[in-house]
């Protein structure tokens, strides 16, 4: 009997990918709380363990009558166990080393044109400026970012990698050189631009730190072509190194000429699909705000009682990402934020470890690891 | 991010009065007036005195009624800036301070000789309970040592109350008690080279806190004599023969729940030893009902400490199948599980089943000798000449605190936390 209901709802989870798949094209063609409701109800049924999380909470998944009844899978929970439904295309793992002592996230992919459908959708609006539906454009790409080569099982790598495969024109490059980054590569790179070239400069808050640390040793200092765009991810996400955005900024800005206005902001980890992007020209002004794209929607929860934070009190960011058809799509993170109206944006606050009061007890970095892809 | 300005200032929340303190060089005037001071602000001490000003400000201290508590410190901000309820600082530290009241007169130990020339210690206190202080200021005050505390930026306001208060009580201590305290952003580190630069040099360093910030001042002040404290959590050995209605659940209960597991002192993980397998879940249960129940006499805060952490870890254990009772919203939750390690905090537990006390005993020194990360025990239902032989043997591998169930938090001047003895340590 478990067997034919299993088959059912593999049958169920095929068909449901693509109404997901035709989703993401077209957020016409269905309604988000129909298909995160029957994401739930099927992954419920199909990932183990899964099912323990509702009991535990008296919560029949059959019942419910929103997704958001459902309790969120823990993304630390990636680092121990494997959500996956119908086959692994890939593995991404977040990043962190065996001598870190911290245990690394990995994601098992089961849908990797999804994936890459995913970013098609949501990458060039806020960073190429161009909108949904209009002729693609290539633009000079420069990636601070290693290659897939180096990180072969990031997430993050896998995109910049697609980005510039798909966006790059020929001369896209990664300022890498020795397994590296290189930082003489990418000024040298930038140099040549044109001033109306647009160039793209994709780049971890650190690796864009390290880059201008080394204009100060350089002579003389070159201004950046005033029409690039840099996108800018993980600055919440490196503990020893931690970067006070605003300073970033202001280097950027002096060393440069690059405006904070052309800084997009890109919010990912591993054990989303999906991402969001914060800038200037996307949020009307507001370049704290992270827009999701129609198929994600946010919350806020109280960690304690998991219940949805309300007249935009902070919480910590759970997602229903509809990208994770095919492993978790309801996810609670370790990232404390506040939610905009209806879920579909959210202001980042940073990570809940780094806020909350510590006396000498062990603590419990030991226990939970970094989310980082 | 060298060379960029300085965008905070240091705080000095405790400074002897009228003392020129130079901007550059702050730690200088300070060690220099506290090198100069000790002698005669000593001198001038009675004995007697002394032991009746201590007594007044634990009492105070432990007294919601207190003119501590109506003129200085206010219970719902301390409360807060140490993640506490209101309430439950208070029980919190009646429970931790009790053992702290001293005999009429406090004596200075013979190794504190007050002619000889001394500096001051540097305590630092990277995030902590509020007994912490008072537990580090006894030891202090009969070795006669003067004290630099760098306080955390939160709970500044309280630890600088308790020092105003004690000095108020005796005024010539304020010639030898300073206190600063600075946001912890990139140019913290300016006051963190100015300390370790300061002449005289600060001398022995007491660092308490996490891994990292150990280490970090372990490096800087090599020179030094160092004595770290932290990270480390403490266990309950609970020895169950199925007996109706075991009154340990509810007192464990209190040793996990008492300053919300922020405390070394805190219980994290109970080793049940019990002839009866089929009780283990039962008693989960017992132990997270009593969770529950405690919430009236020691309330949650409104945001627990690692409450994330925890939610996080709970949620894990509960999808990889563990038998989980309780959850954080109705007061703590036990995990039953095989591994002997803490929980994250928030009123959670472990609860590993054990065949006999041998075994127990066995797992409690194979994690210790591997980690170090075990500061006490708290003991229900072992035998009393097991639980003699039992703290002998754990005295050996430096764990030197073990109390009935109930009481682990209520320490005395003979607690040697990390089996450090605090007035030997900071004898000149």
């Amino acid at each position: 009997m478990r067997a034919t209901t299993t088959r059912i709802s593999h049958a169920r989870h095929k068909n449901l990918s693509t109404r997901v798949q035709a989703f993401v094209e077209d957020s016409s063609a269905a309604s988000f709380a129909d298909l995160a409701l029957e994401t739930i109800r099927i992954q419920a049924d199909l990932l183990p363990g899964y099912r323990r999380l509702f009991d535990a909470r008296c919560i029949d998944p059959e019942t419910i009558d929103s997704w958001q009844q459902a309790p969120p899978i823990p993304t630390s929970a990636f680092q121990q166990q494997v959500f996956n439904i119908g086959g692994v295309e890939q593995v991404f793992r977040s990043s962190g080393t065996s001598t870190s002592g911290q245990q690394r996230s990995e994601h098992h992919h089961g849908n990797l044109d999804l994936y890459r459908h995913i970013i098609d959708t949501s990458f060039p609006e806020p960073v190429l400026g161009t909108f949904l539906g209009s002729a693609p454009v290539r633009r000079p790409i420069l990636s601070l970012i290693a290659p897939v080569a180096l990180i072969p099982d990031s997430s993050l790598g896998f995109m910049i990698a697609h980005v510039i495969d798909r966006y790059g024109t020929p001369d896209a490059a990664y300022a890498f050189e020795d397994g590296v980054l290189a930082p003489q590569i990418a000024l040298d790179w930038i140099a040549v631009q044109p001033q109306d070239s647009k160039p793209v400069i994709l780049a971890t808050a650190l690796a864009l730190w390290t880059v201008l640390e080394h204009i100060k040793t350089t002579e003389p200092a070159v201004g950046w072509p005033s029409s690039t765009v840099v996108m800018e991810t993980g600055g919440f996400k490196t503990r020893r190194f931690e970067i006070d955005r605003e300073r970033l900024l202001r280097r950027l800005r002096e060393s440069t000429g690059v405006p904070e206005l052309r800084v997009v902001r890109e919010y990912g980890m591993t054990e989303l699909s999906s991402q969001a992007y914060a800038s200037t020209a996307l949020s009307l002004g507001d370049n704290d705000l992270f827009k999701l794209p129609h198929w994600v929607r946010a919350r806020a929860l109280d960690p304690v009682t998991m219940q949805e934070r309300t007249d935009a009190e902070p919480g910590l960011l759970a997602f229903l990402d509809l990208g994770n058809i095919a492993s978790a799509a309801s996810i609670v993170t370790e990232d404390l934020g506040i939610i905009e109206p209806e879920g579909r944006a959210f202001r980042l606050l940073g990570r809940a470890a780094d806020a909350e009061l510590r006396g000498c007890s062990l603590s419990t970095e030991a226990l939970l690891g970094s989310t980082a892809r | 991010m060298n060379g960029e300005p300085a965008t905070t200032a240091l705080n000095l929340v405790v400074c002897p009065p009228n003392l020129h303190i130079d901007e550059d060089n702050p730690f200088d005037s300070l060690s220099q007036h506290l090198f100069e001071n000790r002698v005669l602000a000593f001198e001038r001490l009675n004995d007697r005195s002394l032991g009746q000003s201590w007594n007044t400000l634990i009492a105070d201290l432990s007294s919601p009624t207190s003119r501590f508590w109506s003129t200085r410190a206010c219970v719902e901000q301390t409360a807060q800036s140490f993640g506490l309820h209101p309430r439950s600082l208070q029980v919190a530290l009646e429970v931790s301070l009790r053992g702290m009241q001293v005999e009429q007169e406090l004596d200075r130990d013979q190794s504190g000789a007050i002619s000889r020339a001394c500096a001051a210690a540097l305590v630092v206190l990277a995030g902590n309970v509020p007994a912490l202080v008072p537990q580090i200021l006894l030891p202090a005050l009969i070795a006669r040592r003067p004290l630099i505390f760098k306080l955390p930026d939160a709970s500044a306001p309280f630890h600088r109350a308790v020092l105003a208060h004690l000095i108020a009580l005796e005024p010539s201590l304020q010639h030898v008690l300073a206190a600063a305290s600075w946001d912890s952003t990139e140019s913290s580190g300016r006051f963190e080279r100015q300390l370790q630069a300061a002449r005289p040099a600060l001398d022995p360093v007491l660092v308490y806190g996490g891994k990292a910030a150990v280490e970090s001042y372990e490096q800087r002040f090599a020179n030094r004599t160092f004595h770290a404290f932290g990270p480390k959590f403490s266990a309950a050995l609970v020895f169950d023969d199925g007996q109706q209605d075991p009154r340990w659940p509810h007192q464990i209960a209190r040793d996990i729940a008492l300053f919300e597991q922020q405390g070394c002192l805190s219980v994290a993980s109970v080793l049940l030893v019990s002839p009866e397998p089929a009780l283990i879940e039962r008693r989960a249960s017992q132990l997270a009902a009593s969770l529950e129940e405690l919430t009236t006499s020691l309330p949650l805060p409104r945001s627990p400490a690692n409450a994330v952490a925890a939610r996080h870890w709970l949620d894990g254990e509960i999808l990889a199948g563990r038998t989980v009772a309780g959850d954080l919203s109705t007061g703590g939750a036990v995990v039953v599980t095989d591994a002997f390690q803490p929980a994250p905090g928030a009123r959670t537990v472990t609860l590993v089943p054990c065949d006999n006390l041998e075994t127990a005993i066995d797992t409690i020194e194979q994690l210790q000798s591997r980690s170090q990360s075990i500061q006490g025990l708290s003991l229900a239902g072992v035998p009393p000449q097991a639980a003699a032989a039992i703290g002998s043997q754990l005295a050996t591998i430096g764990i030197e605190r073990i109390a009935p169930a109930g009481s682990l938090q209520a320490t005395d001047l003979s607690w040697r936390n990390g089996g450090i003895d605090l007035t030997e340590a900071l004898a000149p």
